[in-house]
Parts: structure tokens; C-alpha cells; sequence
């Protein structure tokens, strides 16, 4: 499923535009990463590719349908999100939450049909959940949160997962397991992902696709080798760094310390 | 509202136990009371039989039981409504200002002449649906988007000015009228007849019937707003109808019945702790808790200080924080 | 006996310019032999003073002094639960008359505190109705008129309770419908009640004005039931318990609809509600051999 977005323009007021003239493109099946300094308006983008936000100007398209054409569960079939926001406290184990995410697929009042629970076994699965899926919400780890939340976007089964900073607050051991866990989903279960993300270096290990935002904007675009510059970094950060490239294409960055 | 429940069994073993206690609930109701009309004449009543202790359950005793149940059910389910949308344990029906808009209508109604029944059942109904009005608009932001935090301080602040209002009003009411009114601030069923129940029924099953068909969507938008909107749910629509049709059927049976506090807050609370959170189960489960606590209270508040009656609303406040408190303290070793 | 007390009182009142006294509630102090600006807290005691012909004297009452018909054109200064203090400091009246069972304590202390004298009756029952009216006829100095009546009053009530009757009927009197409020022991509408030679089904009830259920009315099943409903219609009291024509009351026409002011105020017109209650219960008798 191909998502594009033409000259994109969004603001929460009169006051300036956070979104000023976004164009970009996601082929089916991209492993792509969504980076820029604070502020530059990354999870606001990610709101308005999923559908939570209308973009004052410009058009979606999936597929070559406009976004604000398709309602609420043909979008959630399109395209699936993670948040930071869950309530925590909710009295629900892993497996009702994972169950939430078809609802795009179950009828108004929620009965779960067997191909529902077939989906959930394996999105629970795909993440590492399943021996956790009795344990409630409100039990779990950080990490395990964002799995399970990962858990519930993968059984609401549409190709694009969006996720909006999911390495944020875990430690390396978890930032590695989600990261693997989303290039897992990409490579094996063909799943587009775009993911808004901080981690530069780890990023670059992972993702094949950058877009790198600044003010409002797509500055650069491309794949992570090309778009990885110590340039780049200089315009849209205003930090210096070195840039190593080794045989495998994988790209490591070091900051300069003065 | 965390926590394990403690019966896990599936709906179709607990909805039927529910109708049983919910049955026995009403035909104490019917067969109990500060006369001595007992079982004995109730199933006389079923042979046609025509006499006082007859008239006395009919007349009297069976509108209360129906109004109780019904408001029960629509104080019970609502309040799971409240308690999922504001994620807030302490939200109930009453609390985007329904009561105090009811109590004002009803109060204000008497303050200048109004004192049949029927006219204070409407000023109430309108007062109370005037509040609810008020507070959804103050509480919509752009685009239709219902702020769920301004509606929770919308309706605490209007309640408070409401507050204010009815002791303003009982201060300058005539002291013979404030006898009916003040019974009626208490909770109060024993004016109900029976055209008033049969009236509320439809409204209120069918509301509850509504409720419990958004479980689900409502279990999503209680995870997050963000979370169910991506999922699919229109989220600010059924919020839009939620509110609306869980303030609805509180205002009706609070024209009816006066203020009859703990229900909504309480019933959700307890059910929640037996059933689970999920609303699927809880509503229908815990409108049905809610219907036979509050036959049961009213039975008590006609029993207990015969042949004086209490006002119901003393009896589920006394009856209920106990009952709460003891659901509580048995959680008090769970992490 | 009576008479000496007379003269002794004219003699007092014409050579005493002024003098000690002790109301009800043990409270003494001095006050003018023939106060002339006088103010009353409750409907009863307006009735009373106009009863005992000392009506001109009063400068202001209570909200719903309403007989009689001329009481109605004075000054209103507040209700009986909450009197306005500064109103009636503002007519410097000589002497202020309040009643116990409706003025609350702290008014009746405010106006002490401020200068004021008050006088307060505690009437508890008919014959204690028929002594506070005797006082505040001597209090003001009426002349013998109030003695005179309250005399007649008395004579009238005693002939009541002369009057054969076997078993006393019972009665409840309701005094609110929607929910019911009735009478128990110690007030003045029970006592009111067995004077007429009837029986209060709340007379064990301990407290004094409670809400109780119509059910228990309806299987308790009185011979008379009393409406002296204060606000409302009237007419529409009357067909309130049409809907258990199994009572007694009900199937008798005994569901009688009678002024409220002549069974709660304990005042002079107590009288004529004991005789509303005992006509209805002659008429009954009449009716049966």
C-alpha cells in the first residue's frame, strides 16, 4: 500500500504553520525512519498521515485515494499507529488489548470471531507476548508495553505501521528488541513501517529510508547511506559529526566534542 | 481500576444469577413493607383477589419497585459510561450537573407555584437536560472535539453554583412547601405512580440496551482516545452519544425519584471488582447490580424506622459506603 | 376563686406602672404595666391578642398572621422560623411575644441582647394554649375580655370531653400528602385529637411531626382521616385515598378536608378545631344507632 502526501500544511490556530508544505512518498514495504530536531513537527506529520489530524491544506493518498475520503475503519485496514498515551491503568491483560486492534475488523459490539483470535495468537506471538498475554497492562514492563502495543497495531493487520518515538525511554536492551522486532515485521511479515525516532545511530542500523524534517518541512530524503551526511546533520541539527561508513553500508555516527 | 475480578465466569453463567437476584430483589420489594400486606397477598393479588392489602402493593408498593429498578439501571450503566470516557473513579451521571439542575428545576418549580407533580417532574426534566446542554458546549473545542477535562470542571462547577442556588431557594421557599421538596433533594419514591414507571421504561431499557452495545468502542476510547481512533472508532461521535444518552436517562429518573446519590458511583465501582473491566461484561452486569441495589435500599427505607419512611437516598449513601469500603479493604494485600 | 384573682389584677394593673414577670420558659424581667407597642412572632399569638381585645396594640407580626382580618394589615416582620431581627428592633416595641416551639433560640436571644423585652409562651398542648392565652392577656393588660374568653374556651373544651363515647375512634390528621407528615405524641394536634374523643394512630410515635408511609396509613385503616394540608388544592387532598376505597374512611366519607390553621396554631381558634373533629366524629355516630 503506497501512501503519499502532496503539499501537506497544517496548523493548530491561526498562529504559524507546524506542517508548511510537506511532500512525501512511502512505497509498500519501506522500512522507513522520520527524524529532525525538536519541534520540527514529526509527531504532528505521523498524526496527519494516520488520519488523527486534518491537514488544513494539501491531500493524503493511499493508494491513490484521498485520506479524508475513506472513513474511520476502511483507514484503520490502511494503516495502523502506536502512540505514547495509553491510559496505563486500564484493567485490561495484553490479549484484550491486542484484541482491541480488530476492531476495524469485528462487528459494532465487539464479538471476536475465530479468525480474530487467530490473528491475535499471531501478532502476540510475532512480538513475544504470548507468554505475557494474561498478565494486565498495568503489570507490565516499559518495554513490554510497547510490544504489546505493538502487538495490538500487528493484529489489526493493515500493511503501514506508524509509530511515533517507540524506543523512547528504554534501555538498550529494549531499544534493540523493538527495533529488531519492527525489522522483523518488515523483512518477514511485509509490513511498511515509519517510525519517528531520536536514536540516530541506532537508527541507521535499522532503517533503510530516512526522512529527516526541519521546520515544517522534508529537508532530505532517501536512503540512509545517501541521506546520512555530516552536512546534513550540520543544516538540520547545527551539530558536528563524523560519519563512518563501513563495507556493509551500515552507517556509524560520532559526535565532536569540543 | 485495576485488579483481577473476582468472578471470571463468561456472561451466560452471570447475566442469569443477575436476573435471579435481580427477581428476588423486586418481589421482596413487592411482598415487604410498613404495613403487613406480605407474600401471602401478593400471590393472592395473581388470583384477581381485590383488597386493601391488594391495593396496597399495586397502588403503592409496585410503581416504586419498577422506578427503582429503572432508575437503577440507568444510574448504574450511565455511571460505567462516566467512569470509562473521564477515566475518573469518581464520575458518575450526576456529575456534568444533571442533579443540581434537576433540584434547581424542581426547587425553583415550587418557588413559584408550581407544586403539581407533573410540573415538577417537566421543570426538573428541563432544568436537568438545560445543565447537561450547557456543560457539553462549554466542553467542545474545534471540530466537535469534546474536551473531557473541561466537561469534568464544567459540571463540578456548575453543581457547586447549583448548590448555592438551592439553598438560596429553600431559604425563601414558604416553610409548608418545603416539606415535599426537601424529602425530594433526598431521594425520595414514594410519589411515584404508576403511569410515571411504565413512562421511564421504554426510555431507559432502551438507552441501557444502547450502552451495553458500546462496550466495546467504549473499553478502546477508555485505553486512549488516540489508540481507538486509529483502531477505527469515530471516537468524538460516540462520545457525543454516550454523554448524551447516559445524562439522558439519568435526568429522566431523577425527575422522577429527587437525588439518589452512590448509585451511579458506587454500582460500576463493585461490579467492576466482581465482573472485570471490560464494559462488554460490565454494563449489562452492572445495570442489573445497580437495579436490585437500589429495590433492596428502597425496601430498607420504608422497613427500617416504620411506620416512618426515610428518603432512599439516606439508605443507598448509608448502605452503600459501608458495602464499598468493604470491597477495598479486601483488596488491600493485591499489589 | 376566679373572681378574686380579677380584682386583683385590676388593682395591680391600674396602680403598677411597671412590673416583674416570668415567661413560660422561667425568663424574668420588668416590663410597662399596659405596654403599648407590642410585637408578635407567631400567628397564634396575634390571634390571641386580638382575641383578648388588645388587638390595637400590635405594631408589627409574624408573616401569616392572618386572623384576624385586620391582622393582616400590619407590618410583617419575618416568618416563625426566621424573624427579622432588625425590623422589629426598628419599632421599638415595649414588648416583644415570642413562642418557644417556632422562634428559634437565638433569635428570641438577639433581641434580648439588644435591649429588647421578650416574652416567650411554650404552649404544649389545648389546656397549655388556653393558659398562655390567659397570660398574654394579663401581660398586655387587656382587661377582663381575655379572661372571660379563655374561660368560655375552657368551659367548651371540658364539654367535649363530657360527651359519651364509647371506644375512641382512631384519627390520624396529615398535615402534607406527597409525603405524608402527620402528628405523634406531644404536639398539639394530638392533644387536640383525644380532647375530640379520638385516637391518634401516631400517638406512640416519638417523633413529633414524622414522614411516614401512606402504605401503613392505608393498612392501618383509621375511621378519620384529616387533611389540613398547608399549600395546595384542597379539592385534590380530598380525592387522595379514593384509590383504596377499601378503607374505612373511604367507604364512610370520613377523608374530611379541615383548616390547618385550626388544628396547629394554639391560639383561641383551637377550640373550633375541636369541634370540626367533634362534629365529625357526631356526625358518624348519628349516622349509626
Amino acid at each position: 500500500m503506497r501512501l503519499e502526501a502532496r503539499n501537506l500544511k497544517f496548523s493548530y490556530g491561526a498562529e504559524t504553520p507546524i506542517i508548511n508544505g510537506v511532500d512525501m512518498l512511502l512505497e509498500p514495504g519501506s522500512m522507513a525512519a522520520l527524524l529532525g530536531p525538536n519541534g520540527s513537527g514529526k509527531s504532528t506529520l505521523l498524526r496527519l498521515l494516520c488520519g488523527l489530524l486534518t491537514p488544513s491544506n494539501g491531500e493524503i493518498l493511499i493508494d491513490g485515494r484521498n485520506l479524508a475520503t475513506i472513513n474511520a475503519r476502511e483507514r484503520a485496514l490502511c494503516i495502523a499507529s502506536v502512540f505514547p498515551g495509553i491510559y496505563r491503568q486500564a484493567a485490561y491483560t495484553v490479549r484484550e488489548l491486542a484484541m482491541m486492534g480488530r476492531a476495524a475488523h469485528m462487528p459494532f459490539w465487539g464479538a471476536s470471531s475465530k479468525d480474530d483470535e487467530k490473528q491475535v495468537d499471531f501478532a502476540l506471538e510475532a512480538t513475544g507476548m504470548r507468554p505475557l498475554e494474561k498478565r494486565l497492562i498495568s503489570e507490565l514492563s516499559s518495554g513490554e508495553m510497547q510490544r504489546a502495543q505493538i502487538a495490538m497495531a500487528l493484529a489489526q493487520d493493515a500493511p503501514i505501521i506508524m509509530l511515533d518515538e517507540p524506543t523512547a525511554f528504554l534501555d538498550l536492551k529494549h531499544q534493540m528488541e523493538i527495533l529488531t522486532l519492527l525489522r522483523d515485521l518488515n523483512r518477514e511479515h511485509g509490513r511498511s513501517i515509519l517510525c519517528v525516532s531520536h536514536d540516530l545511530n541506532l537508527l541507521s542500523k535499522f532503517f533503510k529510508l530516512l526522512f529527516i524534517m526541519k521546520s515544517g518541512k522534508i529537508h532530505t530524503q532517501g536512503r540512509v547511506c545517501d541521506v546520512l551526511t555530516t552536512q546534513t546533520m550540520l543544516d538540520v541539527f547545527g551539530v558536528e559529526v563524523a560519519i563512518e561508513k563501513d563495507n556493509a553500508g551500515l552507517v556509524r555516527i560520532d559526535v565532536m566534542v569540543k | 481500576m485495576s485488579g483481577r475480578a473476582i468472578f471470571n465466569k463468561p456472561l451466560t453463567r452471570i447475566i442469569p444469577a443477575l436476573l435471579v437476584m435481580l427477581g428476588l430483589a423486586f418481589i421482596l420489594s413487592l411482598a415487604v413493607g410498613s404495613s403487613s400486606a406480605g407474600l401471602s397477598d401478593l400471590l393472592a393479588l395473581s388470583g384477581g383477589a381485590s383488597s386493601t392489602a391488594g391495593g396496597i402493593i399495586l397502588e403503592l408498593r409496585l410503581p416504586r419497585a419498577l422506578m427503582a429498578l429503572f432508575a437503577g439501571i440507568a444510574l448504574a450503566s450511565g455511571g460505567c459510561v462516566y467512569q470509562a470516557l473521564l477515566r475518573n473513579p469518581l464520575a458518575e451521571p450526576y456529575i456534568l450537573g444533571v442533579s443540581g439542575g434537576a433540584a434547581v428545576g424542581a426547587i425553583f418549580g415550587a418557588l413559584v407555584g408550581l407544586h403539581s407533580r407533573p410540573a415538577t417532574v417537566a421543570m426538573s426534566f428541563v432544568f436537568a437536560m438545560l445543565a447537561m446542554i450547557f456543560v457539553m458546549r462549554v466542553a467542545r473545542r474545534r471540530n466537535y472535539f469534546l474536551d473531557s477535562n473541561i466537561l469534568i470542571l464544567a459540571g463540578v462547577v456548575l453543581n457547586t453554583l447549583f448548590s448555592a442556588l438551592i439553598v438560596l431557594f429553600l431559604s425563601l421557599i414558604r416553610d409548608p412547601q418545603s416539606q415535599t421538596v426537601f424529602f425530594w433533594l433526598m431521594g425520595d419514591l414514594s410519589s411515584v405512580t404508576l403511569a410515571e414507571a411504565m413512562a421511564v421504561a421504554f426510555p431507559v431499557l432502551s438507552v441501557s440496551a444502547v450502552l451495553c452495545l458500546y462496550g466495546f468502542r467504549l473499553n478502546l476510547i477508555h485505553l486512549g482516545e488516540d489508540a481507538a481512533k486509529q483502531a477505527g472508532i469515530t471516537v468524538e461521535k460516540d462520545k457525543w452519544i454516550l454523554f448524551a444518552l447516559a445524562s439522558l436517562a439519568a435526568a429522566l429518573t431523577v425527575s422522577f425519584t429527587g437525588i439518589i446519590g452512590f448509585v451511579g458511583l458506587l454500582v460500576p465501582h463493585a461490579a467492576r471488582r466482581l465482573f472485570g473491566a471490560d464494559n462488554r461484561r460490565l454494563i449489562p452486569t452492572a445495570a442489573l447490580c445497580g437495579g436490585a441495589f437500589l429495590l433492596f435500599c428502597d425496601t430498607l427505607a420504608r422497613v427500617v424506622a416504620s411506620p416512618v419512611e426515610l428518603p432512599t437516598g439516606v439508605i443507598t449513601a448509608a448502605f452503600g459506603v459501608p458495602f464499598f469500603l468493604i470491597l477495598l479493604w479486601r483488596e488491600r494485600n493485591a499489589p | 376563686m376566679p373572681l378574686f384573682l380579677l380584682v386583683w389584677l385590676f388593682a395591680s394593673a391600674v396602680y403598677a406602672q411597671e412590673r416583674t414577670v416570668v415567661d413560660e420558659l422561667g425568663y424574668s424581667f420588668t416590663v410597662k404595666a399596659f405596654p403599648k407597642r407590642v410585637v408578635s412572632l407567631a400567628p397564634e399569638i396575634t390571634e390571641m391578642i386580638f382575641a383578648g381585645g388588645c388587638g390595637n396594640r400590635l405594631v408589627a407580626a409574624s408573616e401569616y398572621s392572618d386572623f384576624p382580618e385586620a391582622a393582616r394589615k400590619l407590618p410583617q416582620v419575618g416568618s416563625y422560623a426566621r424573624p427579622d431581627i432588625e425590623k422589629i428592633a426598628s419599632y421599638a416595641p415595649d414588648l416583644v411575644i415570642g413562642s418557644a416551639s417556632g422562634n428559634p433560640e437565638r433569635s428570641i436571644a438577639r433581641l434580648r441582647e439588644l435591649g429588647l423585652n421578650v416574652y416567650v409562651i411554650f404552649p404544649r398542648d389545648v389546656k397549655g394554649a388556653l393558659d398562655s392565652f390567659r397570660s398574654v392577656s394579663e401581660l398586655l393588660g387587656c382587661g377582663e375580655h381575655g379572661f372571660r374568653l379563655a374561660n368560655a374556651l375552657d368551659a367548651r373544651f371540658e364539654s367535649c370531653k363530657a360527651l359519651p363515647v364509647e371506644k375512641s375512634p382512631e384519627a390520624i390528621i396529615l398535615f402534607n400528602l406527597d409525603p405524608p407528615i402527620s402528628s405523634g405524641a406531644d404536639t398539639l394536634s394530638d392533644d387536640l385529637l383525644s380532647w375530640a374523643g379520638l385516637s391518634n394512630i401516631l400517638h406512640d410515635s416519638s417523633i413529633r411531626y414524622p414522614t411516614i408511609s401512606l402504605e401503613w396509613i392505608v393498612s392501618e385503616d383509621p375511621e378519620f382521616i384529616f387533611l389540613a394540608i398547608q399549600s395546595g388544592d384542597n379539592n385534590a387532598s380530598a380525592a387522595f385515598f379514593d384509590r383504596f376505597p377499601n378503607m374505612q374512611a373511604v367507604r364512610k366519607k370520613q377523608v374530611i378536608v379541615v383548616d390547618p390553621d385550626l388544628v396547629s396554631r394554639a391560639g383561641p381558634r383551637l377550640v373550633q378545631g375541636a369541634i370540626v373533629l367533634r362534629e365529625a366524629l357526631v356526625k358518624a355516630r348519628g349516622k349509626m344507632p
